[in-house]
């Protein structure tokens, strides 16, 4: 189909029950934090362009449930993603084996091309963290993921996180950024990275 | 009313131009009432249908004046025997049923239902205000596919219908490729007919006008046969969940796991919306239906808890809340073709919606019919 809306691109969000799925994806969208002044709000899908590459990304960004007993459920909603942002809360550490849990799902599951990344949620609660950001960080560099610590009650780094989705996703083809920017803790290589290698080796022999 | 006739009597007068009578007559049953366009264009169908087995252009011509007088007769007889609920709607006065039971006598829960969906489904794009766009795609459907339409359908029906993954494909390639030709066609007249293409928004309601006008022309012949087809394919998916839906239409509220502020909530105009679903033919309905109670679940949310004191976090709805209030709303549902209706509406709804906002809220509603699939107690 050559029209209706640009395609956008499908993310779903996935983690542990109350690690701040829905707040991330509202505070992308609308820059918000759920307070009193708001009227309800909830999952469901949100959409948001940025400008990346000299092009428009558009994202559907897709909440899930987190509860245990959904689990089962969840392929339903991860189908066609073009990327996984993987939530954990940094004061909770069974929300981070819970992550782990949904990396393999998603490396077993996902497309190809997933993007994958791993977000430690509630940055601003640094004094109760129980999941050392090091930790985290050396299992996302092991597993190839973007990895990032957020907060979306104060929207640190949740801009970036988008950003750095959107450079990674195939469609975009963006230019891979020549050094990848570690101030947020970034470690992903990107798999457009290595399969652009597996091509040049291709065109080689 | 007064139009109408005048116009009829003009189709028995004049016989010069058989589609322009015909888009003429949809032009103004769909300007005087948009609720019985369901009804409209299973008249149109009808035409197809008959045309088809027609092969003289005479014989087409006189078939077609009759089939338009007969439209007006029965949009006459719905309009003159129907309690004005629709009018009522239509002019942005109350729906309340209580008011309206007052005024006119007893009304059906579906003559209630409908304009409440109507409503609700402003959030599509379908409002009044594109009526013009629908008039425009009419009129391009039938003066540039209408034989192709109909040789389409011939050959399906000769071949005999059976619906597998071949037969589904057929038919939704055909809408997705009609979808495609009407709209180029619609780009290349765009200033002509003064139709708006410029925005997302705008092309997305012109891709909704053309969805709804071709599943109600191609679908409508094999309805029954892709239904029944349905029923038999699901059949032991489908009384697996009627028997988990009768268990867990006895529980409480408190067991569906739905946060706590929530559970004194009454989500019956949820239920009653996704009831409609029963009523439903084509499936941009079934879509429509599902939206409109998902949006209804926050309207009602809303609504109900607006004026109680505010808790941090208590106006936000988590993902785990939302689906679950769906399998709580589910298990109220009097359907027992829920299954049928899920896989009917993905084998042939459109998929472009899927990745919407649409599609989120028909995941929603998969995943609740898949959780009390498996559990027969929450």
């Amino acid at each position: 189909m050559t029209f209706v809306t640009p395609n956008a691109s499908k993310i779903v969000i996935l983690g542990d029950s109350g690690v701040g799925k829905t707040s991330l994806a509202l505070r992308f969208t609308h820059n918000e934090f759920h307070d009193l002044e708001l009227s309800t709000v909830g999952a469901k899908c949100f959409t948001k362009s940025v400008h990346v590459a000299d092009k428009d990304v558009h994202f559907s960004i897709w909440d899930t449930a987190g509860q245990e007993r959904f689990q089962s459920l969840a392929p339903i909603y991860y189908r066609n993603s073009r990327a996984a942002i993987i939530v954990y809360d940094i004061t909770q550490k069974k929300s981070f084996h819970e992550a782990e849990r949904w990396v393999d799902e998603m490396k077993r599951h996902g497309d190809e091309d997933l993007v994958i990344a791993l977000i430690g949620n509630k940055s601003d609660l640094n004094e109760y963290r129980e999941v050392k950001m090091k930790v985290a960080q050396e299992y996302a560099l092991k597993n190839n993921l973007i990895f990032l610590e957020t907060s979306a009650k104060t929207g640190e780094h949740v801009e970036d996180l988008f950003m750095k989705i959107a450079e990674m996703l195939p469609s975009v083809h963006a230019k891979i950024p020549e050094n990848l920017d570690h101030n947020f803790g970034i470690v992903s290589i990107s798999k457009l990275e290595e399969k652009e290698k597996r091509k040049e080796k291709k065109n080689c022999c | 009313m007064k139009i109408k006739i005048k116009n009829q009597n003009q189709n028995q007068n004049q016989n010069q131009n058989q589609n322009q009578n015909q888009n003429q007559n949809q032009n103004q049953n769909q300007n005087q009432n948009q609720n019985q366009n369901q009804n409209q264009n299973q008249n149109q169908n009808q035409n197809i249908n008959q045309n088809k087995n027609q092969n003289q252009n005479n014989r087409n011509r006189n078939q077609f004046q009759n089939e338009n007088v007969k439209n007006e007769n029965n949009l006459n007889n719905i309009t003159n025997n129907s309690p004005p609920i629709l009018f009522s709607f239509l002019s942005n006065q109350s729906y309340d049923k209580k008011t309206l039971t007052q005024n006119y006598g007893k009304i059906s829960e579906a003559e209630f239902l409908l304009p409440c969906t109507m409503k609700l489904s402003k959030f599509r794009g379908l409002t009044f205000s594109d009526i013009h766009n629908e008039n425009k795609i009419i009129q391009f459907i039938y003066s540039t596919k209408k034989e192709e339409i109909q040789e389409f359908i011939r050959n399906l029906k000769k071949k005999g219908i059976q619906i597998d993954n071949l037969q589904t494909n057929l038919i939704r390639t055909k809408i997705d490729k009609l979808k495609e030709d009407i709209y180029l066609k619609i780009q290349q007249n765009v200033n002509r007919e003064r139709l708006n293409l410029q925005t997302d928004e705008e092309r997305q309601r012109i891709n909704y006008c053309i969805e709804e006008q071709l599943e109600k022309i191609i679908i409508t012949p094999f309805y029954k046969t892709i239904i029944s087809s349905i029923t038999s394919r699901v059949k032991k998916e489908e009384e697996e969940i009627q028997k988990n839906l009768k268990n867990l239409s006895k529980q409480k509220i408190e067991h569906f796991g739905i946060s706590k502020h929530l559970n004194n909530i009454d989500w019956t105009i949820p239920i009653k919306i996704i009831n409609g679903i029963s009523i439903c033919k084509y499936p941009f309905e079934l879509l429509n239906i599902i939206i409109n109670t998902s949006f209804s679940i926050y309207e009602t949310i809303e609504r109900q808890i607006r004026n109680r004191p505010k808790i941090l976090n208590q106006q936000l709805i988590a993902g785990d809340d939302f689906l679950s209030i769906f399998v709580f709303i589910l298990t109220k549902t009097h359907s027992d073709s829920l299954k049928t209706f899920e896989d009917y509406l993905i084998n042939y709804g459109d998929p472009l919606e899927l990745s919407t906002e649409s599609g989120y809220y028909l995941t929603t509603f998969c995943s609740a019919l898949e959780f009390i699939k498996i559990n027969p107690n929450i």
